[in-house]
């Protein structure tokens, strides 16, 4: 990140407080765990992690290209300057965690690292050999949180996973899915088995984790990890040539990012939402998202209205 | 499997096209000049298809199947597999084709008995030339970057579309049809679900190629 944005940074960050405390308005403390950026905590051992983490579907997979791998290194260094946390991948996405590993690898510093990936193949024997792979990729000593993809063969790979989370090898665990895939099947393994996240979809247009998987997750003590949360980029299709409404204001919103992010993020049960992007604009974004109020019941239903007017 | 017949079409489309083209760009640089040698190989076919009676097998069918074993190993697996894991399952089908192929040229086709007038040798012809000369052109006129433009021998799309043609003229064996028409269906999908319009060019091909083979089992059966 260059000096000029980091100034712009902190400019930002003192032009919100100072916003706050003019008209009177806290901050939500109850979502503040530390620092000036929105974090929430895991349930089950109370480690804040910043509510804006990263995805990696698609715009991190580019093969051994050097130029684009060096500009998907600036992005993850903005991501880092900007407060961010969680990075999340999978053998699925190409060549997407060797680029992380290259950019992790560039940036040498990077404290707030919350590793996070999956396995991802239909034989038991393989999972351990993944993972290992995605470790070296990565240069990771261990991840912080490996999840099984989309459920794939998920009864062998969850003993894998709990083997090596009681041997210490990993932190947490969890299940994965995307775009409604799987409810039903996803929903009884949160409420029999022993895992620490969850990650599956939910954005304002797609509300249907409603119902059945955020509830659970709040009555399990999960932490939630939203994917997809501008629909693959659907969303921005539908409501960028729309003007974001004036009371955005009230909640920090300066674009349609932060106004989708902050729906995701203040849902009780969600703990952060993991948008992808490739480009360094967009990151900064993103991580506006992590800055300032977050919208309360009434605000959500008013911004839910708001969409579906558009 | 269920796992996997989750999945879209569209989940299986793991990077953006400006990353597809950069790699295309960066493909035809590397494999520069193999592009000139491939395209000599596709005038020596349609020269060799046009004098059907006289051609030799081996030189025919050789080609195309070096085509295959080409694309199969250095496009798909050496390339393309540094975005998508399905291409290593393509590349692994490319060079079966390949093999079966060559196989195939060896054992002799001893059929140059179609001739020039029939319907299946005009269009396998036209599908020769099509994709030698226009498939490439037509990439190019539709605002794609000369770098990327997808040549015969070097790129799955050409090779199979001339594969097809060249199984035309030849009477060839109806087995030999079914990885080029597989990769085909799976690659018009793939082009229909991101928007590029060259799903309409293999949707037609495939058209083709099966009234061809309909037609084949009609008058004689399969072989």
């Amino acid at each position: 990140m260059t000096k000029t944005a980091y100034i712009s940074r902190r400019a930002l960050l003192k032009s919100l407080i100072s916003t706050a405390g003019l008209v009177g308005l806290p901050l939500p403390a109850s979502v503040l765990a530390a620092g000036p950026y929105l974090t929430k905590k895991i349930p089950k051992t109370g480690e804040a992690i910043p509510v804006i983490g990263m995805g990696s579907s698609i715009t991190f997979n580019v093969g051994d290209d050097v130029e684009l791998r060096n500009e998907r290194t600036k992005v993850l260094n903005a991501f880092f300057n900007m407060g961010g946390g969680m990075i999340d991948s999978s053998p699925m996405y190409g060549s997407s965690e060797a680029v992380i590993g290259h950019g992790l690898r560039a940036l040498k510093q990077t404290p707030n690292l919350f590793s996070a990936t999956k396995v991802w193949t239909p034989f038991t024997g393989s999972g351990v050999k993944q993972i290992k792979h995605s470790t070296d990729l990565w240069g990771v000593q261990k991840f912080d949180l490996l999840q099984i993809h989309n459920l794939v063969n998920w009864r062998a790979h969850l003993e894998t996973l709990q083997e090596m989370k009681q041997q210490g090898a990993v932190r947490y665990i969890g299940i994965t899915t995307s775009h409604g895939r799987r409810h039903g099947d996803f929903e009884e393994i949160m409420k029999t088995e022993d895992i620490d996240f969850v990650q599956f979809s939910y954005n304002i247009q797609d509300r249907d984790a409603e119902r059945r998987l955020l509830p659970v997750a709040l009555e399990r003590n999960l932490a939630v990890i939203i994917n997809r949360p501008f629909q693959r980029g659907s969303l921005f299709s539908q409501f960028a040539s729309q003007p974001l409404p004036n009371w955005a204001r009230e909640i920090d919103c300066q674009n349609w990012a932060q106004f989708l992010l902050k729906f995701i993020v203040s849902h009780e049960a969600v703990t952060c939402a993991i948008p992808a992007t490739s480009q360094v604009a967009h990151m900064q974004e993103n991580m506006g998202a992590a800055l300032g109020r977050l919208p309360d019941q009434t605000m959500r239903q008013r911004m839910i209205d708001y969409c579906d007017s558009l | 499997m269920n796992d996997y017949l989750s999945y879209s079409l569209q989940d299986l489309v793991l990077f953006s096209p400006d990353v597809y083209f950069r790699l295309l760009a960066l493909y035809n640089q590397d494999v520069w000049p193999v592009q000139i040698i491939a395209f000599g190989f596709g005038l020596i076919l349609i020269w060799q298809s046009w004098r059907r009676e006289h051609f030799n097998d081996l030189i025919v069918v050789g080609i195309l199947a070096l085509g295959w074993f080409w694309c199969g190993s250095v496009f798909h697996i050496t390339y393309y597999a540094t975005l998508s894991w399905i291409a290593y399952y393509f590349g692994g089908v490319f060079i079966l084709q390949g093999i079966l192929l060559f196989a195939w040229s060896l054992r002799g086709i001893n059929d140059h008995s179609q001739s020039k007038q029939t319907l299946t040798f005009k269009i396998g012809l036209g599908l020769l030339v099509f994709a030698v000369f226009i498939y490439p052109l037509i990439w190019f006129l539709n605002g794609q970057h000369w770098q990327t433009a997808p040549l015969f021998g070097t790129f799955p799309n050409p090779t199979v579309i001339a594969t097809i043609g060249v199984l035309m003229i030849l009477r060839g064996n109806s087995g030999l049809f079914i990885i080029p028409l597989i990769f085909l269906i799976l690659n018009a999908l793939t082009s229909w679900v991101v928007g590029e319009m060259d799903w309409i060019i293999l949707a037609i091909v495939m058209l083709l190629s099966l009234i061809i083979l309909i037609r084949r089992w009609l008058s004689h059966g399969l072989n």
